[in-house]
C-alpha cells in the first residue's frame, strides 16, 4: 500500500513537471501555451493545497498537537504561494518575460523547500500518526486524474 | 519527536546571513589584493608566507564564514531547531571567526608566532562554539533531514584539521615535536580541504541540485557513500602518517579518482536537468565542477601543486559557494519581507520577486569578471611574471563587484522594508 508520503510525493513531481513545461513556454515567448500550462499548473497546485486542507491537516491536528506549528507553516507558505501564482497570472497578461521570469523563479524555490519540509516531516509525522488516511488521499487524486 | 521547529518565527533574522555573506566577500577582496600587491612572491612556492596566508583567508576567511552563516540559516529545516540564541550565538561566531582570521593571516605575513597563536585561538573557538550550537540544536530535534548524516560528518572534519593545527601552532615554540612538517601540514590539508570543504560543499550542491534545477536526487545512500569514502580514505592515510606506514598513505591517491566521478556525475545531473534554463548560479556551479575536474586531472599530472591549489582554492572553494549565494539572498530578501507582510496582516500588497534584489544582469558580470580572473591566476601558476598582477587586480575587481551586488541586495532589502513599514 502507497503511504501518504509516497502519494504526496508523487503529486509534487506531478506539479513539478507542469512547472517545467510553463516555465519553458514563457523563456520562449509561447505567450497563449504559457497561459494554458499556468492554468494546468496552477489547478493542480490548488487540487493538492486542498486535499491537503481539508484532508490531511485536519485528521492530523485532531491526532496530535505537535502538528500544530507545522500546519501552520504550510497553510502560510500555501498563501504565499498562491499570491506568487497570481502575480505571475498577471505578469503574463503584461506578456513581460523579465517579469514572469522572477516570480517563476521565487514561486519555484518557495515550493521547493516547502515540498522539502512536507516530505521529510510532516508526511513522515502522518504516516506515524494516522496512515488510514492514506486511502482517502489516493482515492482523491485517483478521482481528479 | 519535536517538529514544532517548522515555524515561521524560526527562520533566523536576516541580518545574519547577511552579516556572514558580506564578511565573507571583504575575505575574497583581501585575496585580490595581497595576490596584487606580493604577486611575484605569491606563486613562487605554496609553502611562502603570502600562500600560507591567502589559503587562510580562502579557508577560514571565506569559506568558514559562508558555511556556519548558511549552516545556522539551514539548522530550522535540516534538523527542524535552530541553534540556541540564535542572534547573539552568531554574532559571537561572527566576531570571533572575523578577528581570528585576521591576526592568524596577520601572523603568517609577518612570520609572527604571537599573532599566529591568537588567531588560531579565536578561529578554533569560533569554530568549537559553532559545533556545540549545532550539537544543541540537533539533540533539541528529534527528527533529521536524511541529508543530515553528510552534513554532520562533513562538519567532523574540521575537528582533526583544528586539532592537528592547534598541534603546529604548539609546536612554533617548542612545547611538541612536529618532526617532518610538510608531511603534517599535508594531513592538516587534507582534512580541511577534502574532509570538510569537499563534504559540506559537495552536501549543499547535492541538496540544492533538485530543488534549484528540478534535476534527480542523489539517493541518501549514494549521497553518504561519498562522503563515507572520502572520509575512510582520509583516515587511512592519517593512520598511514601516525604510523609511519608508507602503504597506507596512497591512499590519498584515490581523491582525485574520486572527484572525477563526483564531476562527472553532478556534470550528468545538470545536463539530465528537467528545468532547462541556465541562470547565474548554475554558470556558477557549473564552472565549479570544471574547476573540480580540473583539479583532479593536474593532481594526477603532479607537476604543478600550485596549479591544483589555483584550482582547488578559487575555482571550486570560492566559486560554487558564490552561486549558491546569488540564489539564497535574494530568496531571504523575499522570503523575510513576505513574512513581514504576513505579520503585517496585509497580503494582498504586491512584493517584487527575488530577482528585484540582484539582477541577473549584475551577477552575470561578477561571472564574467570571477572567471576571467581565475583562468589568469591558473596562467600565473606557469607564468607569474606576466600573469600574477593582473590576475590579482582583476580578482581585486570582481571581488567587489560581489560585495557591490551583495551591499546592493541589502539596500533594496531595506528600501522594500521600508516602504512596507511606512504603508502600515
Amino acid at each position: 500500500m502507497k503511504t501518504i508520503n509516497d502519494s504526496m510525493a508523487q503529486e509534487h513531481r506531478r506539479c513539478d513537471e507542469l512547472f517545467v513545461e510553463m516555465e519553458q513556454a514563457i523563456m520562449q515567448h509561447r505567450w497563449s501555451e504559457a497561459e494554458r500550462l499556468c492554468r494546468d499548473f496552477t489547478v493542480a497546485m490548488e487540487h493538492h493545497f486542498k486535499i491537503e486542507e481539508e484532508l490531511l491537516f485536519p485528521v492530523l491536528l485532531k491526532a496530535t498537537a505537535e502538528a500544530r506549528g507545522p500546519v501552520n507553516v504550510m497553510l502560510a507558505e500555501h498563501a504565499q504561494m498562491r499570491q506568487l501564482m497570481s502575480q505571475l497570472v498577471d505578469s503574463l497578461d503584461n506578456m513581460s518575460r523579465t517579469l514572469s521570469a522572477g516570480y517563476v523563479e521565487t514561486l519555484l524555490v518557495t515550493m521547493q523547500q516547502h515540498n522539502m519540509k512536507e516530505e521529510s516531516i510532516l508526511y513522515p509525522m502522518a504516516d506515524e500518526t494516522v496512515p488510514a488516511v492514506g486511502d482517502a488521499i489516493a482515492k482523491a487524486y485517483s478521482e481528479s486524474v | 519527536m519535536k517538529t514544532t521547529g517548522l515555524s515561521l518565527e524560526q527562520a533566523p533574522p536576516i541580518t545574519i546571513p547577511f552579516k556572514f555573506f558580506l564578511t565573507a566577500s571583504l575575505f575574497v577582496l583581501a585575496v585580490g589584493l595581497v595576490l596584487a600587491v606580493g604577486a611575484d612572491k605569491v606563486f613562487l612556492t605554496r609553502w611562502s608566507p603570502l600562500a600560507l596566508g591567502i589559503t587562510h583567508l580562502v579557508t577560514l576567511g571565506f569559506l568558514a564564514q559562508v558555511m556556519t552563516g548558511a549552516m545556522i540559516q539551514l539548522l530550522p529545516v535540516l534538523a527542524g531547531s535552530p541553534i540556541p540564541a540564535v542572534v547573539t550565538t552568531s554574532r559571537i561566531i561572527h566576531l570571533m571567526l572575523l578577528g581570528g582570521t585576521l591576526l592568524l593571516v596577520l601572523g603568517f605575513f609577518h612570520g609572527d608566532p604571537p599573532l599566529i597563536k591568537t588567531g588560531a585561538t579565536l578561529s578554533v573557538g569560533a569554530i568549537a562554539l559553532f559545533l556545540a550550537a549545532v550539537t544543541v540544536s540537533l539533540i533539541r530535534s528529534g527528527r533529521l533531514h536524511d541529508n543530515a548524516v553528510s552534513f554532520g560528518m562533513g562538519w567532523l572534519a574540521i575537528i582533526p584539521t583544528l586539532a592537528i593545527g592547534i598541534y603546529m601552532v604548539l609546536g612554533l615554540d617548542g612545547r611538541v615535536a612536529i618532526g617532518d612538517v610538510s608531511r603534517l601540514v599535508a594531513v592538516h590539508l587534507s582534512w580541511g580541504l577534502l574532509g570538510w570543504v569537499g563534504t559540506v560543499l559537495f552536501s549543499t550542491v547535492f541538496q540544492l541540485l533538485p530543488i534549484f534545477y528540478i534535476t534527480e536526487e542523489l539517493s541518501p545512500g549514494s549521497r553518504d557513500l561519498y562522503v563515507a569514502l572520502v572520509m575512510l580514505l582520509l583516515l587511512l592515510y592519517s593512520l598511514g602518517y601516525l604510523l609511519n606506514i608508507e602503504i597506507l598513505e596512497i591512499s590519498l591517491a584515490v581523491i582525485p579518482g574520486v572527484f572525477l566521478f563526483l564531476s562527472y556525475r553532478l556534470f550528468r545531473s545538470i545536463r539530465s536537468r528537467r528545468r532547462k534554463i541556465v541562470d547565474v548560479t548554475l554558470l556558477f556551479l557549473w564552472s565549479g565542477l570544471a574547476f573540480l575536474l580540473s583539479a583532479a586531472l593536474a593532481w594526477i599530472h603532479g607537476e604543478n601543486e600550485l596549479l591544483v591549489a589555483v584550482f582547488l582554492l578559487a575555482g571550486v572553494c570560492i566559486t560554487m559557494p558564490i552561486g549558491i549565494i546569488y540564489k539564497v539572498i535574494p530568496f531571504l530578501c523575499w522570503f523575510h519581507l513576505q513574512g513581514l507582510q504576513v505579520k503585517q496582516g496585509r497580503r494582498s500588497s504586491r512584493l517584487p520577486s527575488m530577482k528585484h534584489y540582484i539582477s541577473d544582469r549584475d551577477a552575470r558580470r561578477h561571472y564574467i569578471l570571477h572567471m576571467t580572473a581565475i583562468l589568469l591566476m591558473a596562467a600565473a601558476t606557469l607564468m607569474p611574471a606576466l600573469f600574477a598582477r593582473l590576475s590579482g587586480l582583476l580578482f581585486s575587481l570582481a571581488s567587489l563587484y560581489f560585495l557591490r551586488n551583495l551591499l546592493f541586495a541589502l539596500l533594496r532589502y531595506r528600501a522594500q522594508q521600508n516602504a512596507l513599514t511606512v504603508e502600515q
